[in-house]
């Protein structure tokens, strides 16, 4: 897919001659980045920028920072990075701007969403509106900034700010530069709170701890303005829950709870309703007011049956209810002031109605395990409440304590089902195959080709020959031998959870090449192969070792047992070490070679006359031969794919196959083609390892760029889904490492792979030699 | 004779039964079966044997294996005295030769040949040969073979082999159920029943999380550690952050969770 950069040159006539260069020396790198739609949007851009009469130095800030917040966010965002830019020319100077594009790889990394980094874009250009001088001081401290505040947060410090020093520049020089103290002091207030996506898994932990079963958390998003609009709610069998919390004050004076705390107070919660509700309750014939009393009376209910199994949840929750008989102006005040006195034993309250619901409450203590109960209480309560004649908000007058949900999990539910709740998160949708009589399949069917994703498939009971092949459909689709599919769940890291069987490997059968191919490799690399022979005869199994000079061995040593006598007839202190030990040496490994064959692979090597391809090939057969003249048993699996219902997996070698002809000419019939879904196909290499027997495992991956796919958009995804997938495949005793081709890989393949697990291939010419040697290095 | 007075046990050792393995392991040993115990760590596998051996009045004869272990370190062998060599019997011989209960704790943590010498003990033959001693030993008519290993968190690699399973009576130990464990932890620890209830509680949350983030949930003998603590005046939070929470494990998001379970009881 490597795309000419002199296919553009009207575009780029313009360019003076360092941009010109600069743009090639980037060259590579962007045709990496970027899809065909996407370099013609950053060349545009390039043009446009270039349009704006700013200087060289913009233009060339633009050619190097917008592939690198396309690699944290997405191409989809460059063309609004650019027309940003142009909106800003008219409002303030080149140097600020190439400033914004400078910082703009920092905004996408923290911000880490392309509709996130779009806001911050649409943030910048309305500060510049309002405080023209404060913007580049605080484009110098973004990093910092995003350290400490959410977009939300960073919003509100600079429009506050911007109002406060409207008119006094040096003031907003200081204040967006961090230098005043007021500054300081909205950065503390602004500071984010606990985000769900840092403590989910101990979340998680803590609900499984408790109830011995998972919970599914979602985070939603709230208002980022003000921070209202979060409630939690369940809904899904999913418990959706603020993607931030502050910190909460009880009281002005008192010590603020964790976020944390708030999140353990909110999913408990939420547990508790999913755990203790087992039917719903019909909303039928209640008025909203009845309504919300009877969730009051709920929420007591549930919280009261999880208290007896956990008393420690009762401080939990009570910390977060702060309402006082002082209160008492709406519905509101006495619904927080019900629900506390339902929940906390000391809290004190005179009112007739709150003594009446906890009354009632109290003579209800054996029957909690109905919903019923609440039901009725809750209809006597909302009659009582009548005689206050306070009138009833259904939109204002809900409970203040932030860890409830809002309920519509026991209203809305009809037909809960709760084996479908036990299995929620983990469905797959069951594909129909379906015989159908030739006019149905005439009149109905509209799509041939219906993909893994399609809800029935329609099939004929009889054959169908196709007139001018002269052969029948069946036999046309047992063209090519495909295994049964595999299905491997992906990690999504915005939802923090796996996509249950979400990719489809398909095992299939290289072609046959010239087995000519290997041998003439071979012959080519007899020096290496000569020279690596003595390295690996020293790896080969010893057989049995004699360790000497034991005190508590199995055998005695007869050499130092005689030693020992002459010592003592001699009156010297003998040696007591005359024991020795017969240890088995065995090599205990099973290795698995797994290549990405994308289309990349097809590219020539720089300056070469053969592929990256070709280069692979000749690495696997020296070590082939090498691991063969070992003896380990090692297998050589290949990769490529085509969206998620299609990662193609190759088996060039198996472990119990020998180094033969067969495999040797299937590894000459290789291919490069598609995509790099790396991930799942790790996990099935992983599975293979899996079935070996050997107390080692290990994996190498040797792949020349990062982890992409035709149907995935968001280059984060994959990459966070391949670390998992090696995280997963660890867990079962493989060990992973990687061999990069990619000169420029470092900072990737290290948070995929771990520090030590990779290694970069600058000169890939030498990738031949080096494998064998990594082998060696990596099995001592 | 006096060998084997060292390891008679004096004093009866506490073991509260929980189903019927007192009186099916008398059953075992009356017939000398070999016997092992199965179960995860500090369930009182060990406690038991104890209780058998004084129970019965046999010695008993403790090894804990390990994977340097060699089967000279079991069966004895040749050392350097002044005269020349001296034999040597390791902990079987002994046991054999003078009719304990030998104990092989965490057997399969011993390589697979290591422990392929028990095997002309463990059938009718009943005979320990001293290959290098050129000895046969025939077993003590009260010599019996316990063994016991926990099957959990053993990788699959390290399993003992059909022949050495197919010898063995087999006895699964589990924690106990609540209100057993609470009487035990009130017991040994010298707490209360309410403090040793919320014990085992929170016990039970971690066992929950087992392969969730922990290999193993917390065990009876941690609670019993915690228990001391805590009668011996640390306020309950430490103790459990001490005796439960740290020792397991070091996974920061998992210390947070079991903390936090810790709370929901005390």
């Amino acid at each position: 897919m490597s795309i000419n950069l002199d296919d553009y040159a009207e575009l780029l006539e313009d360019l003076s001659e360092h941009t010109r260069h600069a743009l090639e020396a980037n060259w590579h790198e962007v045709t990496k980045v970027f899809s065909p739609r996407g370099l013609d949007n950053y060349l545009k851009g390039v043009s446009a920028i270039r349009g704006l009469g700013r200087g060289d130095s913009l233009v060339e800030t633009w050619i190097e920072e917008a592939p690198r917040v396309a690699k944290e966010v997405g191409e989809d965002v460059v063309a609004d990075l650019a027309t940003a830019c142009l909106m800003l020319a008219s409002k303030t100077s080149g140097s600020v701007i190439e400033l914004l594009l400078a910082t703009a790889p920092t905004a996408a990394n923290r911000l880490g969403d392309g509709q996130l980094f779009l806001n911050y874009l649409q943030f910048v250009n309305i500060l510049i509106a309002q405080a023209p001088r404060g913007v580049r001081p605080m484009l110098d401290k973004l990093e910092v900034l995003f350290q400490h505040l959410t977009l939300g947060g960073l919003r509100r410090w600079a429009l506050w700010g911007a109002h406060a020093h409207r008119t006094d520049y040096p003031e907003q020089v200081k204040y967006f530069g961090l230098e005043s103290k007021e500054s300081l002091a909205m950065l503390q207030k602004e500071r984010k709170g606990t985000l769900l996506v840092d403590v989910q898994r101990r979340i998680n932990m803590y609900l499984r701890a408790l109830w011995a079963r998972d919970f599914f958390m979602r985070p939603t998003s709230g208002d980022f303005e003000n921070r209202e609009g979060y409630r939690p709610y369940i809904e899904d069998y999913l418990l959706h829950l603020p993607d931030a919390f502050d910190d909460f004050r009880p009281s002005e004076e008192a010590d603020p709870v964790s976020g944390i705390e708030l999140y353990r107070a909110a999913s408990a919660h939420c547990a508790a309703h999913v755990v203790e509700t087992k039917v719903p309750i019909s909303a039928e014939a209640l008025s909203p007011f009845q309504m919300a009393v009877i969730s009051a009376i709920e929420d007591a209910r549930v919280e009261t049956l999880s208290i007896r199994r956990f008393p420690g949840l009762r401080q939990l929750w009570s910390q977060f209810h702060t309402a006082t008989p002082a209160m008492g102006a709406t519905v509101a005040n006495y619904l927080d002031r019900l629900a506390r006195a339902l929940l906390d034993p000391d809290y004190q309250d005179d009112d007739r109605w709150i003594a009446e619901g906890r009354m009632l409450f109290a003579q209800a203590q054996d029957k909690l395990d109905t919903n019923q109960t609440s039901w009725e209480i809750g209809v006597q309560l909302a009659h009582s409440f009548g005689e206050k004649k306070i009138p009833f908000n259904p939109r204002t007058d809900l409970q203040t304590a932030v860890y409830r949900d809002d309920n519509r999990y026991f209203w809305e539910f009809e037909e809960f089902d709760f084996e479908k709740a036990a299995n929620a998160g983990y469905d797959t949708v069951k594909q129909v195959r379906k015989y159908v009589n030739i006019m149905e399949m005439v009149n109905e069917v509209d799509n041939e080709l219906a993909g893994d994703d399609a809800q029935e498939i329609w099939v004929l009971p009889t054959e169908f020959h196709l007139d001018q092949e002269g052969v029948t459909i069946n036999s046309l689709e047992g063209k090519e031998p495909v295994s049964d599919p595999f299905h491997y769940s992906e990690w999504d890291y915005q939802i923090q959870l796996e996509r249950p069987a979400w990719a489809t490997v398909m095992e299939k059968r290289g072609k046959l090449g010239d087995l000519q191919m290997i041998n003439d490799i071979v012959a080519e690399h007899k020096r290496e192969i000569h020279r690596m022979k003595f390295l690996l005869d020293a790896m080969q199994p010893q057989g049995v070792q004699r360790i000497r000079k034991l005190e508590d061995g199995d055998e005695i040593d007869i050499n130092a047992a005689i030693q020992g006598f002459t010592d003592i007839r001699l009156g010297n202190q003998p040696d007591p070490r005359i024991m020795m030990r017969s240890v088995r040496k065995t090599r205990d490994f099973s290795i698995l070679v797994l290549l990405d064959l994308s289309e990349s692979t097809n590219e020539l090597v720089h300056g070469q006359e053969y592929s990256v391809l070709d280069l692979t090939r000749r690495a696997c057969v020296l070590l082939s031969d090498a691991i063969s003249k070992v003896g380990d048993p090692f297998a050589i699996h290949g990769f490529c794919s085509d969206g998620r219902h299609n990662v193609e997996y190759y088996r060039f070698k198996d472990f119990d196959q020998h180094w033969d002809e067969e495999p040797k000419s299937r590894l000459a019939g290789m291919t490069g083609q598609l995509s790099t879904r790396m991930g799942a196909a790790i996990r099935h290499a992983g599975h293979h390892l899996k079935l070996q027997r050997s107390a080692k495992k290990l994996l190498i991956v040797i792949t020349d760029g990062e982890p992409a796919d035709v149907d995935v958009r968001d280059p984060q995804y994959l990459r966070n889904d391949t670390k998992k997938a090696v995280e997963d495949v660890a867990k079962s005793g493989v060990m992973t490492y990687c061999m990069s081709l990619d000169p420029r890989a470092d900072n990737y393949v290290s948070r995929i792979f771990g520090q030590r697990n990779y290694m970069v291939v600058d000169h890939v010419e030498r990738l031949p030699e080096k494998l064998p040697l990594l082998y060696a290095g990596l099995t001592r | 004779m006096s060998i084997i007075e060292q390891y008679r046990i004096e004093k009866e050792p506490y073991y509260r039964s929980v189903a019927d393995e007192v009186e099916l392991y008398e059953a075992a040993y009356s017939v000398r079966m070999p016997i092992m115990l199965k179960g995860p760590t500090g369930c009182g596998k060990t406690r038991f044997v104890e209780y058998m051996a004084w129970k019965l009045g046999k010695p008993l004869i403790t090894v804990a294996c390990n994977e340097d272990m060699t089967a000279s370190d079991l069966v004895g062998r040749f050392l350097l005295s002044a005269s020349g060599t001296e034999w040597q019997d390791g902990p079987l011989a002994i046991g054999a030769r003078h009719g304990a209960i030998v104990y092989l704790d965490e057997v399969v943590e011993a390589r697979q040949d290591t422990t392929v010498v028990i095997h002309p003990l463990t059938d009718n033959r009943r005979v320990l040969p001293l290959e290098k001693k050129g000895e046969l030993v025939n077993a003590h008519p009260d010599f019996q073979i316990v063994i016991s290993y926990n099957p959990g968190y053993q990788s699959l690699m390290k399993d003992l082999k059909q022949s050495t399973k197919q010898r063995f009576g087999g006895l699964d130990f589990t924690y106990p159920e609540h209100a057993i464990e609470t009487e035990i932890v009130a017991h040994e620890a010298g707490v209360n029943a309410e403090v040793a209830g919320k014990l085992v509680s929170i016990a039970e949350r971690s066992r929950n999380l087992k392969g969730h983030g922990l290999d193993e949930g917390l065990s009876t003998r941690m609670l019993i550690y915690a228990g001391s603590l805590i009668a011996k005046g640390v306020a309950p939070l430490a103790a459990c952050r001490v005796a439960l929470v740290r020792p397991i494990t070091d996974d920061p998001d998992m210390r947070d969770a079991l903390d936090a379970a810790v709370t929901t009881f005390f």
